[in-house]
């Protein structure tokens, strides 16, 4: 009876026993590896300079999410292994019992963790390295970039940066473990069986207030977050004070919140006599008190995951709608009339070194102008409510583009030009914010007076062109297109430069002359090119999902093997209790369902907690990434719904199933005998 | 005194603190002979499982010393300690207390290669002892696949195998059926009486005890009575122990 032999034989019963722990050590580690190996799939060297350089930034990124994530990862392996091992304490007591020196049972439970370690990273290579694959499949269309290119690769780096980051967790297992078994009594371990849970019970009271003020933390924070908003600030305490309140609040809240449903419930007499419901209401009230630090941090997790993944998924998704709609031009370049004046752009241009009649097949200089009245004024009567990023829009004033500006700039497009008679106006909208309002403006006061001359609408309709290109998609919130004459007495505003390539052109090379143009601070020129707008969609779009996915697949793989395992060992601790209730004559069906509610409940409790979490975290995100995208996104949940689903749901069943076969399991064997 | 094997000298085990003190072992002194089969009377409570975990060094003594074959167990630490367990005792639970992860075979051979038996040895004596305990033919199953009797019958084999000073059994027929108990203690004692093996039991159970030699009476931690078999016959023993336990006020009464 070797050592190794022990070493293998338990191997295999730990991994039998807690394969929901080991399918997950083998996930994280396979989703550690695919990410991480994005970077090194070689069709990617093909893209243009916006992309490689988004594309630079998603590996930065990745890379450092990765090291976020291995110490999450880190985490939960260590936690899990602990009590793993308190459960093995009997198993500890027998050795130490027939003369087994604690070196070697040091030695041997570091080789148990060095196999199933070993095991994990290998299966989870493997499975990583097909999974990758997968992955990179993705990002080449996320990207846009010709699937042809796409080659099977094994990343070196990322198996490197993989094997390290795990083996440096196993072997802080190790030593944990190592340390565990040198610094436990004898005594305590043959007899760790037999004591009772030390139950904690603190008094109805003092729950209740417990809970009370739990609630008030988390309305604190709550407020605190609405007001100033879920990102620090130099300005104030007001991050910190409502994160703070919000951990206390939410760990106050698992730690009371069982004692106050079971003092709910056992008030209703109907309800808690009926069936199992006595049984089950405290087993799953003492499950969620004794399990309160993890219910909470599962709760934390979870939110972030909620939260990440909505976020990210929506913004994707706006983007990916905004790249549809077609840029029309390939560069406009913008100057601003009050840095630079009203000057030749071209001209302009060509002192930068930027000789464009050298690139431009049709080239158009087109001038907005900015009219006397104000958006608010266009809307009068209207009872508006803006996107939070369109706040001011109000008190801007309404650009105007000269009608013959107008044309020129639709025939660049090869589009019919409009009409307009002297005493006339149009609209253009193609802002979704804003279009209703056009539209009905529109409709409800056709006479509009600009610079005080009273003019009719030339159309019934508001027209949707693209006539210029702004650097985020092609927001014209509303545009009046004006006869020429009247728009000189307006005030002019920007120059537009429209520029459509010749087909040897090539876009780097004017993007890179371009860059420093638009980066220097004295001059008012911008530039919006639409290789690069295409990209930026892309590149943006792509960068977001895989981080998204990346951050919410692992947590909620750790969130539901943290449960899953918890909920698995419970029932084994308590099975007797079943086959107590079983011999009371409950039958197996009742036995099943109370089963099932409290699987249920034990994985629900920190969802729902989360979700509150989230829909107030969420909002707040969203308005931080308009703001800083300049673009509004409708929050879309549907793929988070179906992450969830998927992942957290198949965690629950896997769970609940082996619960019950556990406990049929432990029937079946007690009549045998 | 050559051939006293363990003796128990003056001790005492407290437990809790200055302000609620549990004396469950109170100035107990005792010493077995070599080859006598002991048992440890008394009810839930009297402090004889704690005594039986003081000599079996699972727990500490508060004060006083246990001597196995002349050495004071009590000053043992680390290393010396796992040696001694190994090579001197051998235990016997009330709930086996078998790995579940290796058969009956491997089981008792644990304890051999961690007693240090070479291994061309090793088969040999697991051999001999399954054939003496009749659990020759379950050596390849795994706990779960054995019945209870079995199962404590290969926990005796795994204490006996490595020829301890002393076997403690600690309620070892608490589990079983009365089939089951009665088969395991005519082993202890045809154990007791070949191979000369010293056995320590504790139980609450006047029918196993009347297996033993001699049993120490314990009530309050304090040894209460001491009852010699002599000649006596196993019926007329156990009617001296119902006796004793009638007056100790143990649960026994309502058995005659």
């Amino acid at each position: 009876m070797t050592s190794l032999k022990l070493i293998l034989k338990n191997v295999r019963k730990n991994i039998r026993d807690y394969l929901i722990y080991f399918l997950t050590l083998m996930l994280s580690v396979s989703l550690f590896y695919a990410f991480n190996s994005i970077s090194d799939q070689p069709a990617f060297s093909e893209m243009g300079m916006t992309r490689t350089f988004l594309y630079d930034q998603l590996g930065i990124m990745l890379s450092v999410l990765s090291v976020l994530i291995a110490i999450v990862l880190a985490f939960l392996i260590i936690y899990a292994n602990q009590f793993l091992l308190k459960r093995r304490k009997k198993e500890l007591g027998i050795y130490m019992m027939l003369g087994m020196k604690k070196g070697r049972i040091s030695r041997i439970f570091a080789g148990e963790t060095m196999c199933v370690g070993l095991i994990a990273l290998f299966t989870g290579l493997l499975f990583g390295f097909a999974l990758s694959q997968a992955l990179s499949l993705v990002a080449l269309k996320l990207f846009a970039i010709e699937i042809s290119k796409f080659q099977v690769v094994f990343s070196l780096v990322a198996f490197k940066k993989t094997a390290l980051c795990f083996v440096v967790i196993f072997l802080i297992v190790m030593v944990f473990n190592i340390w565990s078994v040198s610094s436990v009594q004898l005594i305590d371990l043959l007899t760790a069986s037999r004591k009772n849970e030390s139950l904690k019970n603190t008094g109805r009271v003092l729950s209740i207030l417990l809970f009370l003020l739990s609630l008030a933390c988390i309305i604190t924070s709550g407020v605190l977050f609405f007001q100033n908003g879920i990102l620090p600030t130099r300005k104030n305490m007001s991050f910190q004070i409502a994160s703070f309140a919000l951990i206390i609040g939410t760990l106050l809240l698992f730690y009371s919140l069982s004692a106050v449903l079971v003092q709910v419930i056992k008030a209703n007499k109907n309800v808690y006599l009926k069936g199992l419901n006595a049984f089950l209401v405290q087993q799953i009230g003492s499950k969620i008190r004794t399990n309160y630090f993890i219910m909470a941090v599962v709760c934390g997790l979870l939110t972030v995951t909620i939260c990440a993944v909505s976020v990210g998924v929506s913004t994707a998704l706006a983007m990916n709608e905004l790249a549809q709609t077609s840029a029309p031009y390939d560069l406009n370049v913008l100057s601003n009339i009050d840095i630079d004046g009203d000057g030749d752009m071209v001209d302009f241009l060509s002192a930068c070194d930027v000789n464009m009649a050298e690139y431009a097949a049709q080239m158009e200089q087109i001038t907005l102008y900015e009219a006397d009245i104000t958006y608010a004024d266009l809307f009068a009567g209207q009872s508006v409510s803006w996107w939070p990023i369109d706040k001011n829009i109000p008190d801007t004033k309404i650009s105007v583009v000269a009608f013959s500006d107008f044309n020129r700039a639709l025939a660049m497009q090869g589009k019919e030009p409009v009409h307009l008679a002297g005493n006339q106006y149009l609209l253009n909208c193609n802002y979704k914010g804003t279009y209703r309002y056009v539209k009905a403006a529109l409709e409800n006061h056709p006479i509009l007076t600009v610079a005080g001359i009273p003019l009719e609408s030339a159309s019934n309709e508001v027209l949707q062109e693209t006539y210029f290109m702004t650097s985020v998609g092609n927001n014209d919130r509303g545009t009046l297109i004006l006869p020429d004459a009247l728009v000189s007495s307006l005030e002019k505003d920007v120059n537009v430069l429209l520029v459509l390539y010749k087909p040897e052109t090539i876009s780097d090379e004017v993007l890179q002359k371009m860059i420093p143009i638009g980066l220097d601070d004295t001059h008012g020129y911008r530039y919006a090119e639409k290789n690069m707008m295409y990209d930026m969609f892309y590149g943006l779009n792509a960068l977001v999902s895989f981080l998204c996915c990346y951050i919410g697949l692992i947590f909620l793989l750790i969130c539901a093997a943290l449960l899953a395992l918890k909920q698995l060992t419970e029932t084994a601790d308590n099975i007797y209790r079943y086959g107590l209730l079983q011999k009371l004559g409950a039958k197996k069906e009742q036995v099943n369902q109370a089963l099932l509610s409290q699987t249920a409940v034990f994985f629900a409790a920190p969802l729902a907690v989360a979700g509150i979490f989230s829909v107030l975290l969420i909002q707040k995100a969203m308005e931080i990434v308009e703001d800083f995208m300049n673009l509004h996104i409708s929050t879309n949940l549907m793929f988070t719904i179906l992450l969830f689903l998927v992942v957290y749901g198949s965690y629950f069943l896997v769970t609940y199933l082996s619960c019950k076969q556990m406990v049929t399991e432990r029937q079946n064997r007690r009549m045998e005998v | 005194m050559n051939d006293t094997i363990l003796q128990v000298d003056d001790i005492q085990k407290y437990y809790g603190n200055k302000g609620n003190l549990t004396k469950a072992v109170d100035h107990i002194s005792f010493s077995v002979k070599k080859g006598e089969f002991l048992g440890i009377m008394g009810a839930s409570g009297s402090g004889k499982t704690t005594l039986l975990n003081c000599i079996s060094t699972i727990d500490s003594v508060t004060s006083g010393h246990i001597y196995v074959e002349g050495k004071d167990i009590t000053s043992l630490h680390g290393g010396q300690l796992s040696d001694f367990r190994g090579q001197k005792l051998g235990f016997i639970f009330q709930d086996f207390n078998l790995l579940d992860t290796l058969t009956a075979e491997e089981n008792i051979s644990l304890a051999l290669s961690i007693a240090g038996v070479k291994p061309s040895q090793i088969q040999k004596q697991v051999k001999q002892i399954a054939e003496s305990l009749n659990i020759s033919e379950v050596l390849t199953k795994y706990p779960y696949q054995m019945s209870g009797g079995q199962q404590q019958r290969v926990a005796a084999a795994r204490a006996m195998v490595t020829d301890p000073a002393i076997v403690l059994a600690d309620e070892p027929t608490g589990a079983l059926d009365t089939n089951s108990s009665r088969m395991l203690l005519t082993m202890l004692t045809e154990l007791n009486v070949r191979l000369s093996a010293t056995i320590l039991m504790v139980t609450h159970d006047a029918f196993s005890a009347s297996y033993c030699n001699r049993i120490l009476f314990i009530k309050d931690g304090k040894i209460f009575n001491e009852l010699n078999r002599g000649s006596d016959s196993r019926k007329e023993f156990f009617a001296k122990i119902l006796e004793v336990v009638s007056v100790l006020g143990g649960e026994q009464n309502d058995l005659t």
